[in-house]
């Protein structure tokens, strides 16, 4: 680890702007509060950041804020990212969910909805897309809509909607434990339709 | 439950959507440390949610940059004017000059210095309070430590059956720390290695209610097995099963005389070897 960390520092004197860091450099960097860090940071991860609260507020203009809590959220806490826990992108990304979702959930913003007359939003996304915003859906790539209706809907409920798997157990009147085991064959059949993707 | 059926759970995707209570996720971090297939379908399933990320990315308007490094240098300002505040807080005209620049910096973060002022009144009130206290229990106190030295001496042939514990070799020691609802609650699981037999030390949990027993579960292959129910009797003293093989520990509270599976929400401790 300091040997690492000293090359690196010897390879950023050298050249300073890197093209391609591993996820350990990229989280070296972002601890030592390198600009460098931050700017490949956004290069590789702002677009995927940013499509994922887009797809959870359904707004551009509050994706474009929450995006920025998301940044600082990352850049501020980066020494509590625990790698045996999990992976380094899986990591920002439930940042950003959890961000999204909580502003989602948070009383100002649902009472800005009613303002704007939007019907049931948490519920009725398919509605929602076809009225107000749809203009932000231009170019949006869908991959969900390869799955299966029943697959799709139980990854938006619980990915972008932030619902617990009692909460989906409930709306869908499907047993907690079927839940599960049908949100791991979501994600399984997701994994395949993926591939095509890469 | 065998590692195929733990995997199809589908416990690996609620852990990694948020879902997984903390007892789930504690079991389930435990097992990956010593379950490869475990780990391997855990990084699975996260690359999965990364490529769907990647798949979906939507480029964000190209001065968004700028704002968020902006807003970034801005945070880590107003952090570095905060920890002078807190040194500062006996000397009032600083600690009035100092707000003033933070407020300057927008800085709408005025809620650590309510509760640091809240926290400091308290602690001024308890302090009163508690001194009017001592005067008037000066007798109670005396009668008290009567009945201190007596437990005393109990608690000192409790320490030396402890020790004997921590001096034998063959004796394996496992920390049970409390889980989230619980996280003042600990214990000691103690396992002779040669004969496999499990002690418990369990008498910094809170005292069973009525009807009810702590029992002890080992976690094999994110399985729990029955390790036994625990009283005070047996406390560090007599074996409460023998249990060959487990990566952790853990202890809920069960109906006097156990249950066959354990009772989730009423785990108080866990914790892995």
């Amino acid at each position: 680890m300091g040997i690492c960390f000293i090359l690196l520092h010897l390879d950023r004197k050298i050249n300073t702007i890197k093209t391609t860091y591993s996820e350990e450099e990229l989280i070296v960097l972002l601890k030592e509060k390198n600009e460098n860090g931050f700017h490949y940071l956004y290069d590789h991860y702002s677009g995927a950041l940013y499509g994922i609260i887009l797809r959870i507020v359904q707004s551009k203009e509050y994706t474009e804020e929450i995006i920025q809590d998301v940044f600082v959220k990352i850049w501020n806490s980066i020494h509590q990212y625990d790698a045996s826990k999990g992976r380094f992108y899986t990591w920002m990304i439930n940042i950003a969910r959890n961000t999204a979702i909580d502003y989602l959930k948070s009383k100002a913003f649902q009472n800005e909805l009613k303002n704007q007359s939007l019907p049931d939003f948490v519920y009725n996304t398919a509605e929602l897309s076809t009225t107000n915003n749809s203009s932000d859906y231009i170019g949006f790539n869908n991959v969900l809509e390869g799955l299966e209706t029943d697959k799709q809907e139980l990854i938006d409920l619980a990915y972008y909607q932030g619902y617990t798997q009692h909460e989906i157990s409930e709306k869908l009147k499907i047993p907690l434990g079927t839940v599960k085991t049908k949100m791991r064959n979501a994600l399984m059949k997701l994994k395949d339709l993926l591939k095509d993707y890469q | 439950m065998n590692t195929k059926e733990y995997i199809s759970s589908g416990i690996i995707e609620s852990y990694i959507l948020g879902h997984a209570s903390p007892e789930e996720a504690g079991i389930l971090e435990c097992v990956m440390k010593n379950n490869a297939e475990v780990k391997e379908a855990f990084e699975e399933a996260q690359k999965t949610l990364e490529h769907l990320a990647t798949a979906q990315a939507v480029t964000p308007p190209s001065e968004l940059r700028s704002k968020i490094w902006n807003k970034i240098q801005q945070e880590q300002n107003v952090e570095e004017v905060s920890p002078t505040l807190s040194t500062n807080i006996p000397e009032i005209k600083d600690h009035r000059e100092t707000t003033e620049r933070v407020n300057i910096q927008k800085n709408t973060n005025w809620k650590p210095y309510a509760i640091a002022a809240s926290l400091l009144f308290l602690i001024s009130v308890g302090g009163n309070v508690f001194m009017m206290n001592t005067q008037s229990s000066d007798k109670k106190e005396m009668a008290l430590l009567a009945a201190d030295k007596k437990a005393q001496a109990q608690a000192m042939e409790r320490m030396n059956l402890k020790i004997d514990m921590f001096s034998n070799p063959d004796m394996q020691m496992v920390m049970l720390k409390g889980v989230e609802k619980h996280t003042e609650a600990k214990a000691m699981v103690f396992w002779d290695k040669k004969t496999k037999e499990v002690y418990l030390n369990a008498e910094k949990l809170p005292k069973a209610p009525e009807g009810m027993q702590y029992q002890l579960w080992a976690i094999e292959d994110g399985k729990p097995v029955n390790a036994g129910m625990y009283t005070e009797d047996k406390d560090s003293r007599i074996a409460l099963a023998s249990i060959p093989q487990a990566q952790a520990f853990a202890i809920t509270l069960e109906k006097e005389g156990g249950s066959a599976i354990p009772t989730m929400e009423n785990m108080f401790v866990m914790g892995e070897i």
